[in-house]
């Protein structure tokens, strides 16, 4: 049985010392997406080592697949619903369920109930997917509660918002605050980071020249922050302007949020 | 102007070619929004006034036929005349009508996106009357044989020297650049028509069921020469366009004018309860309400789509638009552009192919929707109309075949495992081999056009749930 | 379109046979409200910061004779010759005696069409618009002000400028407080104004100008009474 958060709750600022609550282990199932599976493995070790030095008892059922968001923001939803089924089966029981992409985290909390909710009993184990999942900074500050998770980084970052995160799930300040903690890590503001950076899955295959345009401008905010380390919590975002910017000549390195917060830290 | 006959995607490129035309839709846009946020964290606790402004909509369209009643009572008591449009072609037909009746010659016209929906001056002209547009972007867009690129500013694409150049056409003078000289020979010329007018033509921001009033919101003082030197006053109002009362008026008043350009409240805000009554020195003798349907009643009744009917133009949603921001208006090739335009234009003209291709102009990113006064989920939307056209028969099938046989991979975590494995093993060979894209790649037009700009780290080996026992073990040690 | 059949579409969609009486709109019951300032000066003081945000100007007087000294001062000041102006009867309360006798004002008197068509060239060949307002809007700057038979539109928009008399005590805190005020006046004018500044456009070039239209400038002389 999992901990209540209350038990987790640092006071604000305080830094969680890892070994002080390996002892009560938290119970988190991986959805490590698609995208991160199949092209970004290492995003995934990333967030199960630092979810490990939080003390998390860290799991990863190998039959999920996909969120089903493609199919859906599509417009093909029985299909949508048919992948996203299979993710109800992978997820059953009452594990936490952390994920390094809002993108994919919104899906659940947003569309899922609308997806399902023709089916009373599929719709209430959507709920409580929906109800149990986290993107991985907001499991860290809101469910842990924890800041400062001992990383050190000597780099200087900018930090991308993406869309779905923000606007559909409600992800706010969190991989601020994480990322302030970092030691060594000099975070620039980046303008406009409000707008959308152009990947939007599939709309990027079909409008290319528009979805271009918008990755450019956001490139070019990006590299008047002179920032070498772009972070992010959605790697469909990171893959697409770091991408971008690569290709264009610059040195970038784009690095997802669970991997910089694992920085630093001798590894295994 | 954009050629009909080419599809959202080629139009979208010629947009992106004109440089002018990107650099003022940014500068336009950025102004617009940073008004916004001034404005609207002036008002202080926007997200109350924004709850507040969705419920009285929410309510207003739930109760349409209450309130358009009442609204039709009092403004015959007041005066006023009503007509009832069912379609765009109705509506202009009884604006000409009521033109050709009084043998009118010239109706100038304050801005009205219905006017446009229904292509009133190109029925007016057929008629052998002059429809004359007086709002000063209008205008400029008028004289160049043009759409309006913005719901509230019509002429962003248009530079000073092009603006300068129509107006020196039509004076058949030399005319200086600066903005108060282009500005004062369009008061200087329009002002004479004002005074020769007919017939004035109007929109309508919201109609007030308990009064009768119609109000609307203007900055130039166009839309009061309208409603107050002709003899006819015609207002053209899609039917969703009402409020119950005052009180509802007092709430979306904050919101329009702050939502739109930042302003506390718009230069004019002008409530017309009937037409011009004994012994007043002026306005119109009468005033005539066209209230249009023309699609809308479509969507009442509809789950997801009867909160479109609670937009009340303010043209917040393309300001932040990341697609608007990068190709402007025209682009869309509809009356209405932008997200809402994404959303209106389909439903409205159903069988239009708009229906099919503009509901893919938006990464979703939802911006829309943060932006919207009244809280529309457009980018919801916009997945219920990719929805619709997904049906058999209605998509490509080879998109439909991609749709099919991923979901069916995907769906089966351990044939998805497999997938992965092959794909990456392939991909090597076949599509980009971690710095560059092979022979076959270069052959494939998506794959091109997507690794073409973008540099991609090499394909990693193994798979995350490939590397899942390792890590497992790591811990247990 | 028949008004039956059009509303019985409505009606249908809606899912009734026909209309039925709607619930209280939820205006009143969400009701976030600004915390409007108290006190008359701080009325004051906000109505005369946000019109002058919005490119007005503000004169303020403390006594009637102030105030048609100001407005002849004023008017001498731009140059202007010919004025036009509400119905003289609005104008009594201020007791204006040398400005009747000094300056051309056109003032409009309730009589027949040729009337009205001779005032709408005077006010069309106007420099100058002399109003009075019938309230002030602290938040925004704005006035109201009310059509009859004695206020004409055309003061308050065709000349190129614009003067208008508001007095202090009718300066309320905010657009909600006004259109209160006029829905408590029973069935409304013909015409209930809202004039907030001079008339702009930013048409060309995101570049503001004033007075594409409307008159190009707005001075309010603000009475404390």
């Amino acid at each position: 049985m999992w901990i209540g958060l209350s038990t987790f709750a640092a006071p604000d600022g305080a830094r969680v010392e890892p070994n002080a609550i390996t002892t009560r282990a938290v119970r988190v199932s991986l959805f490590i997406t698609c995208l991160a599976d199949q092209v970004f493995p290492e995003v995934g070790v990333s967030m199960v080592r630092v979810l490990r030095r939080l003390g998390c008892e860290v799991r990863f059922n190998q039959q999920q697949s996909c969120c089903g968001q493609p199919h859906h923001n599509a417009g093909f939803t029985p299909e949508a619903r048919r992948v996203a089924r299979s993710l109800l089966d992978a997820f059953d029981g009452d594990d936490h369920v952390v994920t390094p992409s809002g993108s994919c985290a919104a899906m659940l909390h947003h569309s899922y109930p609308t997806l399902f909710a023709e089916d009373a009993e599929e719709l209430a184990r959507a709920q409580s997917l929906a109800g149990r999942t986290s993107e991985f900074s907001q499991f860290l500050v809101n469910v842990l509660g924890v800041e400062d998770v001992g990383a050190t980084l000597e780099r200087t970052a900018v930090y991308h918002p993406s869309c779905h995160g923000t606007r559909l799930l409600g992800v706010g300040n969190e991989p601020l605050r994480l990322l302030s903690r970092v030691r060594g890590l000099e975070l620039r503001p980046l303008a406009n980071s409000q707008d959308c950076c152009g990947f939007g899955g599939l709309f990027c295959v079909k409008l290319p020249a528009v979805s271009a345009a918008m990755t450019s401008e956001k490139a070019s905010h990006v590299s008047a922050t002179g920032a070498d380390v772009l972070v992010g919590t959605d790697l469909g975002c990171l893959m697409n302007v770091a991408g971008h910017m690569r290709a264009n000549g610059s040195k970038i390195e784009a690095m997802h949020l669970a991997q910089v917060l694992d920085s630093g830290h001798a590894q295994h | 102007m954009h050629s009909t006959d080419l599809d959202f995607a080629e139009r979208a490129d010629l947009a992106l070619e004109n440089q002018f035309l990107r650099k003022a839709v940014r500068f336009t846009v950025d102004r617009l929004r940073n008004g916004k946020a001034a404005g609207s964290a002036a008002l202080g606790d926007f997200e109350s006034w924004r709850e507040r402004g969705r419920a009285i909509r929410a309510h207003t369209i739930a109760n349409l036929d209450r309130y358009l009643e009442q609204f039709c009572d009092n403004l015959e008591r007041a005066g006023g005349h009503v007509h009832f449009a069912a379609d765009a072609a109705e509506a202009s037909e009884i604006c000409v009508r009521i033109a050709k009746d009084r043998q009118a010659k010239l109706a100038v016209k304050s801005k009205s996106m219905v006017s446009e929906e229904i292509e009133l001056n190109r029925h007016f002209e057929a008629a052998g009357i002059e429809a004359l547009e007086t709002d000063l972007g209008e205008w400029i867009v008028q004289l160049a044989h043009e759409a309006p690129a913005h719901i509230i500013l019509p002429c962003i694409h248009k530079s000073r020297g092009e603006i300068r150049a129509l107006f020196e056409r039509h004076a058949g003078a030399e005319l200086a650049e600066d903005t108060a000289t282009l500005a004062g020979y369009a008061r200087k010329t329009l002002r004479q028509r004002f005074l020769e007018a007919d017939i004035g033509i109007s929109g309508c921001n919201f109609a007030i069921a308990d009064t009768g009033s119609i109000t609307m919101f203007t900055n130039e003082g166009n839309g009061r020469l309208v409603t107050t030197l002709p003899r006819t006053h015609i207002a053209l109002m899609g039917m969703e366009r009402i409020v119950p009362s005052f009180a509802d008026l007092a709430v979306m008043a904050e919101l329009l004018p702050r939502s739109a350009t930042g302003q506390k409240l718009t230069t004019y805000l002008n409530v017309i309860s009937g037409p011009r009554r004994a012994n007043e020195a002026d306005g119109p003798d009468e005033l005539h309400v066209v209230i249009v349907d023309n699609g809308r009643s479509n969507q009442l009744g509809d789950p997801d789509f009867q909160a479109i009917l609670h937009c009340i133009r303010c043209g917040a949603c393309l300001n932040v638009c990341p697609v608007y921001r990068q190709i402007g208006g025209h682009a869309y090739g509809s009356v209405y552009p932008g997200p809402i335009g994404a959303v209106l234009s389909p439903l409205f003209q159903p069988e239009q192919e708009l229906a099919t291709e503009l509901a893919d102009a938006s990464s979703l990113c939802g911006a829309c929707h943060e932006a919207c006064p009244v809280k529309i989920p457009i980018h919801d939307m916009l997945v219920k109309l990719r929805e619709r056209n997904a049906r058999p028969g209605r998509k490509s099938r080879t998109e439909r075949l991609m749709m099919e046989l991923s979901a069916s991979v995907l769906s089966s975590p351990a044939a998805f495992a497999r997938a992965g494995r092959v794909a990456r093993l392939l991909q090597r060979w076949t599509i980009f081999d971690g710095s560059r894209m092979t022979f076959l790649a270069r052959r494939i037009p998506v794959v091109k056009n997507w690794l073409g700009t973008r540099r991609l780290p090499p394909p990693p080996k193994r798979a995350f749930r490939d590397l899942w026992p390792d890590l497992e073990r790591e811990v247990k040690s | 379109m028949k008004r039956e059949t059009f509303m019985a579409r409505v009606s249908t969609r809606l899912g009734r046979a026909r209309a039925s009486a709607a619930s209280q709109s939820p205006s009143a019951s969400v009701a976030p409200r600004r915390s409007p300032p108290s006190t008359r000066a701080e009325l004051i003081a906000q109505f005369s910061s946000e019109l002058a945000k919005v490119g007005g100007a503000v004169h303020a007087v403390r006594s009637n004779s102030a105030l048609e000294l100001g407005l002849m001062e004023f008017v001498h000041s731009t140059g202007g010759r010919r004025l036009v102006g509400f119905g003289k009867s609005n104008f009594e309360r201020f007791g204006f005696d040398r400005l009747w006798r000094e300056l051309d004002v056109s003032c409009w008197e309730r009589g027949d069409e040729g009337c009205a068509a001779s005032f709408r060239a005077r006010a069309a060949a106007a420099d100058i618009g002399l109003s009075i307002a019938d309230l002030g809007v602290a938040s925004s700057g704005s006035m109201l002000f009310l059509v009859g038979a004695q206020r004409p539109r055309s003061v308050t928009l065709l000349p190129r400028s614009h003067v208008a008399i508001l007095t202090t005590d009718s300066i309320v805190a905010d657009l909600a407080a006004a259109l209160d005020v006029l829905g408590a006046r029973g069935t409304p004018p013909s015409s209930a104004l809202f004039i907030t500044g001079p008339s702009r456009t930013s048409d060309i070039e995101n570049d503001l100008t004033l007075g594409v239209h409307g008159p190009a400038a707005v001075t309010v002389f603000l009475l404390d009474n």
